[in-house]
Order: structure tokens, then C-alpha cells, then sequence
């Protein structure tokens, strides 16, 4: 008896010994991920990734930043000027609830997560091998994003919370930042991934252009702003010219016709930063964005634009090839070959679903395409814009460059400088804005332009201009909300209303 | 192991003392996206959890009727981290055999009763693996496989513990004619393991904690009983039962925060269920967790009418014939804000019932099963009772009495009406009684004469009703609610259920 109960306590002893209950997981963690080359390029590859899911890059984000640009409506949820999109973002009246913005909140917070943790599970170091140096490049692409990112949250909806550590349970609350401090962080952010960006790691990742390019937009973007915005007082269009020289001439122009076809748009020398699509890792443009059976798949055509938009690029460049490589306003369908046309091909705009031009340069330029996954890359970066910046921020600086940069773009489309720019600084200003919106429609930027030089610009080059437009009609358009509180910025996620206790409207 | 002892006639003891080594490996690939294209072999995961148990029970009878036992489990797992890897869970029962009492004993009319009483831990670790750490996954980018981090560890998660009293009797009257029980309970369930839904600002949508205490507490009847014991001719059988159950939060470890309850602004601690969609219908949770309250009570705008045209103090955005939403703070507008509670999704009771009949050859069964008290938000009826646009379809009733200048409607909104649509709750509207009482089977049966048979032992013809008839007020196809069943946050939900199939069988049941 005494033996048995023995042999039992011993049994025991041994088993809890030896068992020690402890995880090893088959995943990798951050401790591991940051400490070979290959791995943190992986990495890298992952916080890319975070950029091209649905909510961000991929779909959702390119529909709010279209539609809250004030320059488009959409199709989306019907053919009607009440979709819930067009009377809430496309009026310029979005709801903490409004689809696009909860998506893109989510996905722009998930990807400064991957960020995070890479900023946080590894230090930079003095490099003597490649491997060292592949592991600061890839610390430098994390703070790149991570600036990047917080720009594009910062310019939305104003003040955020400004997260720069992995979350863990006891930090899931936090507060909003005031928007001066998440510009100083994104300006410190910059800096280092000036810094640390080395190119080793390639492979279609951006230079460390990319990051002067961000800190001359971040720059711009202050110059206009509240000085309650502005972290420190200071001469931010000549900053932002310091930023944006150093990428003048290190890229150049190509077919602007090219940049949105298929075979021709990848990894060309006008992209600074490009964001991969394959068939496996999908960007959703072909999908949503390629007019209604324009090809053979079963697509969306979501974005439209105003007519106020297209009729004044028309007016302004009436030959422009951008045109065409931008819109589209008829087409074979398809699925039973009938024609469709739309404004400005046919004018009558007797519905909502032929009252606009649709956007083309998205989404498959092929009609014989059949495939809803795409391997056409997105540029969230192209060398035009960037001479574009330095036009305007000559301009500002009267510094005598302003009218070259600007006559770069327009000379490879076949166009010049209209008699505004020759006319002094306050009508060159006026011009170089809109062309912006000429070259860069819906691709990502709108919604920041018309906003960025303050209310009273986005009120009386945006708003107003559509909502007094001689061939405005009430069917079928939406009327643009004008109250300063609820154009400039967005609602917060209701989500993030309910669940961080820090965090209440 | 066992070890017994019996001292003398009265006394006896029982110790037992077990131990398990449980290893689980689950399997898991890393999947190809695309069926077209594998980019990488594919890769086994081995996720293994494991758990020690040491159980030790002692059990001692008094008299062949007082039976005492009391028992001590200790489990260990890997799930947790060092210092929370082990949870101890004791339990004590005494049980009372009063029939085996001298007064009873020969009792006529009671053939048996049993007083059973108990106290009890039991502990719940039932989590995926590695949850404790950070974990990097597999993802796409171009052509090259990416890594993130796909979670946040919680290095503090442990045992779920639920403590149970419960008291019960059991009893048979008249040779067992009648038998039944009744049984109180209750329990608490500490450090529940939830998956609580979290800021999105921290980059993740949801955090695996140990977060709160739940309580409940309930009745719960059987009885049944032979009515008719006519030997070989008739026979009828009768038995049911009823549970009643309350739940309440009991604590959470939210901070207190502004939530309207019967109209009045309190400060009390909560967090909101899941959205239920990702579109633009039902984006919002349905359900709230408030502590001191029911679990999941539904949240959304209580409602009161439809906008007439000679209203003055229409909401910012509303027109007549809008549906009037009660604007609960008074500031003008219709948003979050105004969101209260609009339902409760827990039952008052359920109950089942069989009654059993033979005749002669003949026999009859029916099964009856039913759920009362309790609310349904019918997720379906968004799109079908608001005429939102001219590309959805709505019931015959929406349209036609849908409200106009001439048609003041106080119940069915204007044509166009758009509110839900992207909305940031959920109306009353929606929400529906969800009693129902259920005839969920019917068989009749004959038993075919085959006493002249040399080839059959027995052959029984019968048709058999399953789902025949359900009587309820809910308009959904059924009110045994099936989306979400998965799902602890989301309580009560109907959202694109399924009908429940009603058949009737044939069949001839034969014997050789």
C-alpha cells in the first residue's frame, strides 16, 4: 500500500518535471523576423502588404479619398445620387459610420502596427556587412511608413491617436494627439528614414527619395496650415523646396498614356513609390474600379466624376491626351455588345448612371480582359507630381523656377503653360492647383489638395464651383455640404468611439 | 489508483487518485490563395497544446445514505505562461438517499427521493494555442512571401473559473409513476476568456483576455408521469420541463462611461458587441455587455412613429415620413449618441414537453419544444421594411402602406426613406418578439399484426411529422435564431437565417 502511493508520488514528481508545459510556436515572432536579412525583408514585404489590403491602397481608401475630395460620386450600393456613399461622403457629409472611412481607419492603423513592431524589435546599427546594412534599410522603410501613414491619418481626420508602440493590453485606450505632435512625430520619422533608407533591400521597394518626396509634402502641407498645426514656426516652403529638390532629376517623365496600361505601367522611371499587385497578392482596381463591362469581367466602375471636374480640364486643355487616359464616357459592353455612353457623349444626363464621365486609369485598360485580379502596380508616388510641388512651391518661393517645372508636365502631354501663369504669383497659384487635379485625378491625393490651402480654397475651387455649376441638377448630382466643421475633417470611426474609452466623438 | 476501506457496515471510503498527460497536435497549412497558383509548397504547422491533470477524489458513505465527496483537480497548461500555467479546482458534494430513511423506507407513496447539494470549480482553458506571444503569419506581397504580425500577445491570460452551488431533488411518487426533479443553481464565472473587441487604433480589431464575471442563476423543473396505465391497451405518457435562467454581469474591467438607459444618461461600465456585417446594412454591433445587467442586451434607437407633415422639431437630416427616432439627448441631431437599450435577447424560460400515447397497435409521440420572453433583432427585415431605393426588394405591406402626405402612415416610413442604410445603430424596429412554441415532432405508429408470420418478428408502419407547426409572432423564417451561434458577442441576432425545413417521413420499420 505504502509502496503503491510511493510509486505514485514519484510517478508525478517525474511527469511534472519533465513536462514543462512550455509553447514553442511554429510562428515566427519579432525577435526572430528582425535578426537575418532575408527575414526582415520579409518584413518589409509585410508592412508594403498593409498598404494594398481592401481598406487601404487596394479599394476602400481610394473611394473615400475620392469621394471626399468633392470631385466624384460613385456607383456603389446604386445607381442613384442617395446612395448611402453620395449622400454622405460624396456630399461631403460622412458619418462616423460611413463604410469607406471605418475601413480605412482599420487598415491604415493595422499597417503603422507592423511598423511599430519593427521600430520597436530592432536598433540600428553602424553596418560593416550587407546583412547589417539590409536590416537598417529595412528599419528605414519602417519609418518611412510609418510617417507616411500618420500623414495620410493626420490629413483625414485631423487629431488622432498617435501610436508609436505595439499595443499591449494595458495600452489598447489612448487618447487623441493634438495635430501639431503627430506632425513633429512624422517630421522625426522622415528624418530617419532619410537616414537609415539605403536601398539594399530593392526588390521594388521605394528609395530614399520617397521619404524626401513625403517630408516636402509634409512640408507644403504646413506651410498653409493653422500655426496651431505647425509643431515649430518656420519657413516650411523653403523646407519643403530643400526636401523636394533633392528628388528633381533623379526620375523622369513617360508616356503619361503608359503609366495606366498594364504592360507598360510597372517599375517605370516616373514611379518613387510603387505598390506591387500580382495575382496572388491583389490590388482590388481592376475589380472596382474598371467601368461596368468595359471588359469581360464582372466589374464595378465605382468612381464617376463631377462634370464641374471634367468640363473645366477639358476647357482648360481641351486636346489633352489625360483626358482620355483618365476618362471614359463610352464603350462596347461586353457582355452583349451594346454601346454605352455617358456624359459628355451623350449629354441628356437623364439618369444618374449616364450623367458622368467614369474614371478609367485605374482599373484593366483592356476590354478583352476577363481577370477581377490584377498585375497592374499602383504609384502613390510619380515624378510629375513631384515637379508639380516644385512649381508651386517656387512659385511661393519666387524664385524663378516656378514655370519650368510645371512646363516639364504639360510639355509631354503636348500642352503649355496657359497666359495664368505669366500673370503674377496669386494667378500662378491658382493655375499650378489645378494642375494637380488635371494629372493626378483619383489617384489618391485630391482629397489632401483641395484641403490642404485651407477652407476658404476648398469653398471657392471646389465646393462652390460644383454646386454652381450652370449645368448642376439636382437628380442626378450631389450637393456639396459648405459648413467649415464637417468638410475639413472626417468623423472618427464609430468603432474607435466604442472602443477605446479615451476616445469619445 | 484506487485505495478503499471499509471500517464496518456503516462506513465506508473510497479514495482515487488519477493522473493525464494530454498532447494535442493539430495540423494546419499555409494555404495557396488562388487554386491557379501555388507560389510556395505548402507548409504543415504542428500547433500542439498540452495539459496535465492530477485529480484526487475521496468519496465516504455513511450508513449506505449520506454519501460525502470531495474532489481536488489540478491542471496544468501550456496555453498560459509560467506562473498561470496551473488553476486548482476543488469540489464537494453530499448527497441524502431519504428514501433509505426508516420514515420512508416503506413508504407507499413515495418510491424515492434524493436531496443532492454541491459546490464547485471547474476551470476552462479552451483557446487556440500561442496566444500568449506576438505571432508573425505568412502574407503575400508581389510575388514574395511577406511576414506581420498578425496579433497581440497577452502574456497575462490564465484559467477561466466557474464556481457552481447547486441544490437539487429528486423525487418518485407511486412505484416510480411519477418521477421528476428540481434543481437551483448557481454559478459564477470569473476571468472569462473573451475575445474582447478592442480600438482599432491599436492596429488589431480584437485582444484574447480574461475580462469580466458573469453570474448565473436558475430553476429548472422536470416532471413526468404516467396518466394512463392500462397495461396492454392504452397507455399515456406525459413529461416536461422548464429552466429558468438569469444572467448578469458582474463586474468588468472597463471604465465607466456615458450610456442612456430608460432615458437617463448613466455612467456605467460596458463595451458593445460585434458589428454584425462588413456592408452597409447592420455595420453596428446589436449588442451591449453593461455590468450589473443582463448579458448582450440589444443597443440601438428606440423609435417612436413616423415623421408627420405637420411636425415641427424634425432631427437634422429628416423629413416627414421618416421614421421619428427618439433623439435621446435632445441635441438636435440623430447619431451614436442616441443609442439605447432596445431589447433583451435572453429568454424567461424554455421548455420541452413529450406526451406518448399507445392504443392497442397504435402509438402516438409528439415532441414539443419552446423558448418565451425573449427578443430578436431581425437583421433581415433592414432591407425588407424600409423602401430604401428602387433596386431592393420589400414586403408588399412596406410598399403599399408606405407613408405619403396622403397616407400618414404612423408605422411604415415614406418611400426613399434611407436612414439605415450606413447607419450607426440599429432601430427598434427590428427588434421582435422571439417567443415561439414549436410542435417539433409527431409520429404515429401501427403496429402491423404479424402473429401468423414465420418471416417477420415485427413490422411497425409510421409517419412522422418533424417542424410541423410553430406558433409565434416573429416574422422572420424562424425564431431558433442560427447566425452567430458561434459567436459570444453577438447575442440574438437573425441575420439571413435559414428556414427550418418541415418534413414529413414514411416508414416502415421491419423486423426478421
Amino acid at each position: 500500500m505504502k509502496l503503491q502511493i510511493l510509486l505514485f508520488l514519484l510517478l508525478i514528481t517525474l511527469v511534472f518535471t519533465s513536462c514543462s508545459l512550455e509553447e514553442e510556436p511554429p510562428y515566427l515572432s519579432n525577435a526572430n523576423v528582425y535578426s537575418s536579412a532575408e527575414t526582415a525583408s520579409a518584413a518589409v514585404d509585410g508592412m508594403y502588404r498593409g498598404l494594398i489590403e481592401y481598406g487601404y491602397y487596394g479599394n476602400q481608401f481610394m473611394v473615400l479619398n475620392h469621394l471626399s475630395s468633392g470631385f466624384g460620386v460613385t456607383r456603389r450600393g446604386g445607381t442613384r445620387n442617395n446612395t448611402a456613399d453620395n449622400s454622405t461622403l460624396s456630399s461631403l457629409k460622412p458619418t462616423s459610420n460611413s463604410l469607406q472611412l471605418k475601413n480605412s481607419w482599420r487598415a491604415i492603423y493595422n499597417a503603422i502596427a507592423r511598423n511599430n513592431d519593427a521600430i520597436a524589435s530592432i536598433d540600428p546599427m553602424k553596418p560593416v556587412s550587407l546583412d547589417e546594412l539590409v536590416i537598417n534599410d529595412a528599419i528605414g522603410h519602417a519609418y518611412f511608413l510609418r510617417a507616411f501613414n500618420y500623414f495620410n491619418l493626420v490629413r483625414l481626420w485631423g487629431e488622432v491617436p498617435l501610436r508609436t508602440a505595439p499595443a499591449l493590453k494595458e495600452t489598447i485606450n489612448l487618447a487623441k494627439s493634438p495635430i501639431s505632435d503627430i506632425y513633429a512625430q512624422i517630421i522625426a520619422d522622415a528624418k530617419l528614414a532619410q537616414k537609415y533608407m539605403n536601398g539594399n533591400i530593392g526588390n521594388g521597394t521605394p528609395q530614399k527619395y520617397a521619404a524626401d518626396m513625403l517630408l516636402a509634402k509634409v512640408y507644403m502641407t504646413l506651410a498653409t496650415a493653422p500655426s496651431s498645426h505647425q509643431p515649430e514656426s518656420g519657413d516650411y516652403w523653403q523646407l519643403a523646396y530643400e526636401e523636394a529638390i533633392k528628388v528633381y532629376g533623379i526620375y523622369s517623365l513617360i508616356n503619361y498614356g503608359d503609366l495606366f496600361k498594364k504592360e507598360t505601367s510597372n517599375n517605370t522611371s516616373e514611379s518613387i513609390f510603387e505598390l506591387k499587385s500580382s495575382l496572388t497578392a491583389t490590388l482590388d482596381h481592376t475589380r472596382a474600379f474598371t467601368p461596368n463591362w468595359y471588359t469581360g469581367a464582372n466589374t464595378f466602375g465605382w468612381l464617376l466624376a463631377n462634370i464641374s471636374v471634367y468640363n473645366r480640364h477639358r476647357a482648360a486643355y481641351p486636346d489633352d491626351p489625360r483626358i482620355d487616359a483618365t476618362y471614359i464616357s463610352t464603350w462596347t459592353r461586353q457582355n452583349n455588345g451594346t454601346t454605352q455612353n455617358c456624359y459628355p457623349v451623350n449629354a441628356s444626363r437623364s439618369f444618374f448612371g449616364n450623367s458622368f464621365p467614369y474614371i478609367l486609369k485605374l482599373g484593366s485598360q483592356d476590354p478583352t480582359n476577363v481577370a477581377r485580379e490584377t498585375t497592374k502596380n499602383f504609384k502613390v508616388y510619380r515624378y510629375s507630381d513631384l515637379l508639380l510641388m516644385l512649381s508651386e512651391i517656387s512659385n511661393e518661393l519666387q524664385n524663378g523656377q516656378q514655370l519650368g517645372y510645371v512646363t516639364e508636365v504639360l510639355d509631354r502631354v503636348g500642352q503649355t503653360p496657359g497666359a495664368e501663369y505669366s500673370n503674377g504669383q496669386a494667378s500662378f497659384r491658382e493655375a499650378i492647383m489645378r494642375e494637380y487635379e488635371f494629372e493626378l485625378m483619383a489617384e489618391g491625393h485630391a482629397s489632401f489638395n483641395n484641403r490642404r490651402r485651407g477652407y476658404a480654397y476648398f469653398l471657392n475651387n471646389v465646393i462652390l464651383p460644383h454646386n454652381n455649376d450652370p449645368l448642376f441638377d439636382p437628380n442626378v448630382d450631389v450637393t456639396l455640404e459648405t459648413t467649415e466643421d464637417i468638410v475639413m475633417f472626417l468623423p472618427i470611426s464609430q468603432n474607435e468611439i466604442d472602443r477605446n474609452e479615451l476616445v469619445t466623438e | 489508483m484506487l485505495y478503499s476501506t471499509t471500517y464496518d457496515v456503516r462506513h465506508k471510503l473510497f479514495t482515487r487518485a488519477e493522473f493525464t498527460d494530454f498532447s494535442t497536435f493539430q495540423f494546419g497549412y499555409t494555404d495557396p490563395s488562388f487554386a491557379a497558383n501555388t507560389p510556395f509548397p505548402l507548409q504543415k504547422r504542428r500547433f500542439k497544446e498540452e495539459l496535465i491533470s492530477f485529480l484526487g477524489r475521496g468519496t465516504y458513505t455513511l450508513k449506505d445514505r449520506y454519501v460525502f465527496t470531495g474532489t481536488l483537480r489540478v491542471d496544468g497548461s501550456s496555453k498560459f505562461t509560467e506562473g498561470n500555467k496551473y488553476g486548482y479546482f476543488p469540489s464537494f458534494a453530499f448527497a441524502w438517499q431519504a428514501k433509505k430513511e426508516n420514515f420512508l423506507k416503506n413508504s407507499y407513496v413515495v418510491s424515492n427521493l434524493k436531496l443532492r447539494a454541491g459546490w464547485g470549480q471547474v476551470g476552462n482553458q479552451g483557446i487556440q494555442p500561442y496566444q500568449t506571444s506576438s505571432n508573425y503569419n505568412n502574407t503575400i506581397y508581389g510575388e514574395d512571401i511577406a511576414f506581420f504580425v498578425s496579433n497581440i500577445g497577452n502574456k497575462d491570460l490564465t484559467w477561466e473559473t466557474t464556481s457552481q452551488t447547486n441544490l437539487g431533488v429528486d423525487f418518485g411518487f407511486f412505484k416510480n409513476r411519477f418521477t421528476g426533479s428540481i434543481d437551483v443553481y448557481e454559478k459564477e464565472t470569473k476571468d472569462l476568456l473573451q475575445i474582447l473587441q478592442i480600438p482599432e487604433s491599436t492596429g488589431f480589431s480584437s485582444l484574447l483576455v480574461n475580462g469580466g464575471s458573469i453570474e448565473n442563476r436558475g430553476l429548472e423543473f422536470a416532471l413526468s408521469g404516467v396518466l394512463i396505465d392500462n397495461k396492454k391497451d392504452f397507455n399515456v405518457e406525459l413529461s416536461g420541463n422548464i429552466a429558468f435562467n438569469r444572467s448578469k454581469i458582474t463586474n468588468l474591467e472597463n471604465s465607466p462611461a456615458s450610456i442612456i438607459i430608460n432615458g437617463e444618461q448613466q455612467q456605467r461600465s460596458f463595451y458593445f458587441g460585434d458589428n454584425i456585417s462588413s456592408s452597409n446594412y447592420f455595420n453596428s454591433p446589436a449588442n451591449v455587455f453593461i455590468e450589473g445587467e443582463e448579458i448582450g442586451l440589444f443597443i440601438g434607437y428606440e423609435t417612436d412613429g413616423i415623421w408627420q407633415s405637420d411636425d415641427t422639431d424634425l432631427p437634422t437630416g429628416f423629413e416627414p415620413g421618416d421614421v421619428r427616432i427618439v433623439d435621446q439627448n435632445e441635441d438636435g441631431i440623430i447619431n451614436a449618441e442616441d443609442r439605447t437599450i432596445i431589447g433583451n435577447p435572453n429568454p424567461d424560460f424554455v421548455y420541452g414537453a413529450n406526451l406518448s400515447v399507445n392504443y392497442k397497435s397504435w402509438s402516438l409521440s409528439v415532441l414539443i419544444n419552446g423558448v418565451y420572453g425573449n427578443d430578436i433583432a431581425n437583421g433581415t427585415s433592414i432591407r425588407l421594411t424600409n423602401p430604401i431605393g428602387e433596386f431592393t426588394n420589400i414586403t408588399p405591406e412596406t410598399y403599399f402602406n408606405a407613408w405619403s402626405p396622403d397616407n400618414p402612415s404612423n408605422i411604415h416610413p415614406r418611400i426613399g426613406y434611407d436612414f439605415p442604410n450606413g447607419s450607426e445603430a440599429i432601430e427598434d424596429r427590428i427588434i421582435e418578439d422571439g417567443s415561439f412554441l414549436r410542435i417539433n415532432n409527431i409520429t404515429l405508429g401501427y403496429d402491423i399484426p404479424i402473429e401468423n408470420s414465420n418471416l417477420f418478428s415485427q413490422a411497425n408502419i409510421y409517419v412522422s411529422g418533424i417542424n410541423l407547426f410553430t406558433f409565434t409572432n416573429y416574422s422572420g423564417y424562424n425564431p431558433e435564431i442560427t447566425s452567430f451561434l458561434w459567436n459570444g458577442n453577438i447575442l440574438g441576432v437573425d441575420w439571413s437565417g435559414a428556414p427550418n425545413v418541415s418534413s414529413v417521413l414514411l416508414g416502415l420499420n421491419i423486423n426478421f
